[in-house]
């Protein structure tokens, strides 16, 4: 506490009121030696009236007779008063006699008493005057005395009541508080102690603060308590929830906008290590699941905040295992947390995807011939259409191609007979056309093929021959048996401007029935009236543009409008209906859109 | 003597009714009184007179008193005074300073005094008789002093009167 002592309560208490005092007292000097001088000079100035009363009648004989011997007698014995500094009597204006203290240019003349003589014998006479001048000097030196005076008791007033009012301040306030401070200092309130107020101060300030104390302590233990409590719930849920992230399958990571990976657990890691095994430090960041690519990783958090909701993907892996390359199959949920975070689960998702895959496959394929189905047929056209038609110069030929006596062979041959024949039909077609060109079988004893890029007739019609010749041939059942069969096939040709699948089927779907009538296998192309032959000819599409260029530029000078571009955007509209416009499909030609009659 | 009467008779006056008696005792006290200083009557004038041959006309009662006090040596033609005071048993030393400045005696004995002791000043002279005023003034033409109307002669000259 003595260290404290300049802080102490009592000491900083006691300073400013001895300031204070201090202050007051010099006031109260100050203000005494004011007055004091003015009651002094007023004094003084009485008494040197008093004392030129008393000497008024030898100055006036002295003035009288004019005598410089009088006068001057008179001037020292006034001077022998200590409040005189100074003395001259004058007669009739002419001096008399004088007396100072000092040097007579030294004097202060500004206070200066001045009494008309008049004649002892004659009061309306004036003989002379007579000027005393007061000592300053004394004055002062009296008035001091008595300031000190009064400063002394001043001095002495505020030392006593300095010490006073420290000493009760020290006893009524600093040293409870401090035995306070020393009790709660030592105090255990967790064990539930209580402060107990000093004696004597239960019912004052000092024991309110007591109790305040206590009660803000109670409450505060309170608090402790059941923060203690919630903090170990806590702990069982944070352990639950770290062994679940640790021990989940499912891959759990945070990473932030740029796909730094901030946090994860060893499912993911190995997910990552599996993906990108040589990274090394690169492997803790998202992009390890990309192949290295950064902006995809970022196109991804973009996409995630921009939307403000969770992403799902599906992310092919491939993992090098050896020489070769094994594929693996990953969801990646990325939810947004607040602006710069990102959650993300990934899960191994390999199995379920090869058997999505294997059904999808098995959906689109033909399982006797291996061929596309109807369903996978159509598919891959669309695609095909999709990839072409914005190539003015694209082309396609559709044969529809049906067995003829094939029900001859189920019936006398049986059904293995008959898929027998139908397998090496299959391969037959898909020798007889390019790898790229697509073979499907829509079902029982029909075939197509999709010839893409090929508009020159002569070309198609080599392979519809070369099928028909086939047909001609004894085909092998098995068992050393062999059947004669035969191909009615019915094509469609149609270039970027009015190709749609369903006018395809539909267009082979009529030169096939013809081809049938016709007696059963030969081939036939579709005929329309506003065909255009030069369409089907010896020269390309290439070749033929030129021509047409020239002709559009002729048209051109010649003032005449530029003929209307395709209709892509209704053929992109047939697409859009989807599912419906396939089922439609799948019955080649049967359905009809209302455009392609009103077109027609 | 001639304070105490007025005195007397103020204070009997103010008491209001004052009896014939007591009028009657002042009156013969007074006679008694006057019998006792027999040369000068009291409610006659005193004169103060020069030499005959000076040229002063006529004295202000200002420069009577600085002459008589020894304020003023010279008379007003420039002569030097001859200040000369009359002591005789006729009381006009009393009744002239009396009615010249309305002091008493002792006073102007101690005014003196206090002169003399300072060595400045010298008091007038003092004449025992009328005849040695006189002859002095009349030897002396800076002469100047005082006395009775009734007694003054050929040898001095009247400059101001004295009225009581």
């Amino acid at each position: 506490m003595p260290s404290m002592m300049v802080r102490s309560l009592v000491t900083r208490h006691t300073l400013w009121l001895l300031l204070l005092l201090a202050a007051l007292g010099a006031f109260y000097v100050w203000m005494g030696y004011t007055l004091g001088m003015q009651r002094e000079t007023e004094q003084t100035q009485a008494q040197l009236s008093e004392l030129m009363d008393t000497v008024e009648p030898s100055v006036a004989i002295a003035c009288f007779i004019e005598d410089p011997q009088l006068a001057g007698e008179v001037a020292q014995g006034l001077l022998g008063n200590r409040i005189v500094q100074g003395v001259f009597i004058d007669a009739a204006a002419k001096p008399l006699a004088s007396a100072t203290d000092g040097p007579a240019a030294a004097l202060d003349s500004s206070r200066v008493l001045t009494r008309q003589i008049r004649s002892p014998f004659d009061p309306a006479e004036v003989v002379g005057e007579i000027r005393l001048i007061p000592d300053q000097r004394e004055i002062a030196k009296r008035v001091a005395q008595a300031s000190w005076f009064v400063g002394l008791l001043m001095l002495f007033q505020v030392l006593a009541i300095g010490i006073a009012t420290a000493l009760l301040a020290y006893v009524l306030v600093t040293r409870p508080l401090r035995q306070v401070a020393v009790r709660l200092h030592g105090l255990q309130p967790e064990r539930g102690a209580q402060l107990d107020p000093p004696r004597g101060h239960e019912a004052d300030e000092i024991g309110e603060l007591v109790r305040y104390i206590n009660g803000l302590l109670g409450r505060m233990v309170a608090h402790i308590d059941e923060e203690r409590r919630l903090r170990q719930e806590l702990e069982i849920d944070e352990r639950m929830y770290r062994s679940i992230f640790e021990h989940a399958e499912t891959g759990i990571f945070l990473i932030n906008g740029s796909g730094e990976l901030l946090s994860h657990n060893p499912s993911f890691m190995k997910i990552l290590e599996e993906a990108a095994p040589t990274a090394g430090e690169r492997s803790l960041h998202l992009a390890g699941l990309f192949d290295g690519d950064l902006t995809r990783v970022k196109a991804l958090t973009a996409l995630c905040r921009q939307e403000n909701r969770s992403i799902h993907q599906d992310l092919r892996v491939a993992i090098p295992r050896g020489l070769r390359q094994q594929e693996r199959w990953i969801h990646l949920t990325l939810t947004p947390i607040g602006d710069r975070l990102f959650q993300g689960i990934v899960n191994d998702i390999t199995e379920r995807k090869r058997v999505e895959l294997e059904a999808l496959e098995a959906a689109k394929t033909d399982s006797l011939t291996g061929l596309l189905n109807r369903m996978g047929f159509v598919a891959q056209m669309r695609d095909r259409f999709r990839h072409g038609l914005p190539d003015p110069c694209w082309s396609v030929a559709l044969m529809l191609i049906d067995l003829d006596l094939f029900k001859q062979i189920n019936d006398s041959l049986g059904h293995d007979a008959g898929d027998r024949a139908l397998i090496d039909i299959a391969q037959l077609l898909k020798r007889l056309v390019r790898r790229s060109d697509l073979v499907g079988r829509l079902g029982g004893d029909e075939f197509v093929i999709l010839l893409e890029q090929t508009d020159r007739s002569d070309v198609i019609e080599g392979i519809a021959q070369k099928i028909v010749e086939a047909g001609t041939r004894p085909l092998y059942v098995g068992d050393g048996r062999t059947a004669r069969i035969g191909f009615s096939i019915g094509i469609a040709v149609g270039g970027s401007e009015t190709a749609t699948p369903e006018r395809l089927f539909k267009q082979a779907d009529e030169a096939m029935y013809r081809a049938k009538r016709a007696g059963g296998n030969s081939f036939q192309f579709y005929e329309a009236v506003e065909q255009d032959d030069s369409r089907l000819g010896t020269a390309t599409c290439r070749e033929r543009e030129q021509v047409v260029t020239l002709a559009q530029a002729r048209a051109f000078d010649a003032g005449i409008e530029h003929p209307a571009p395709p209709a892509w955007d209704r053929i992109e509209a047939v697409e859009g209906t989807g599912d419906h416009a396939q089922d439609r499909t799948g019955g080649v030609g049967v359905a009809t859109p209302v455009d392609d009659v009103d077109q027609r | 003597m001639q304070r105490l009467p007025p005195s007397l008779v103020s204070t009997r006056c103010s008491s209001g009714h004052l009896p014939r008696s007591w009028i009657l005792l002042v009156v013969v006290l007074s006679w008694l009184f006057g019998l006792s200083v027999p040369s000068t009557a009291v409610g006659r004038d005193l004169v103060v007179i020069v030499h005959p041959a000076s040229t002063i006309e006529e004295l202000g009662r200002a420069e009577l008193i600085h002459l008589f006090l020894g304020r003023q040596r010279r008379l007003p033609g420039g002569q030097r005074a001859l200040v000369i005071d009359l002591v005789g048993p006729g009381d006009e030393k009393r009744l002239f300073y009396a009615r010249l400045v309305g002091k008493d005696l002792a006073e102007i004995q101690s005014y003196w005094a206090r002169l003399v002791f300072t060595g400045r000043g010298s008091a007038p002279w003092q004449a025992e008789s009328v005849d040695e005023l006189l002859d002095l003034v009349h030897s002396n033409p800076g002469a100047i002093g005082y006395l009775d109307e009734a007694n003054v002669d050929h040898r001095a000259r009247v400059v101001f009167r004295l009225t009581p």
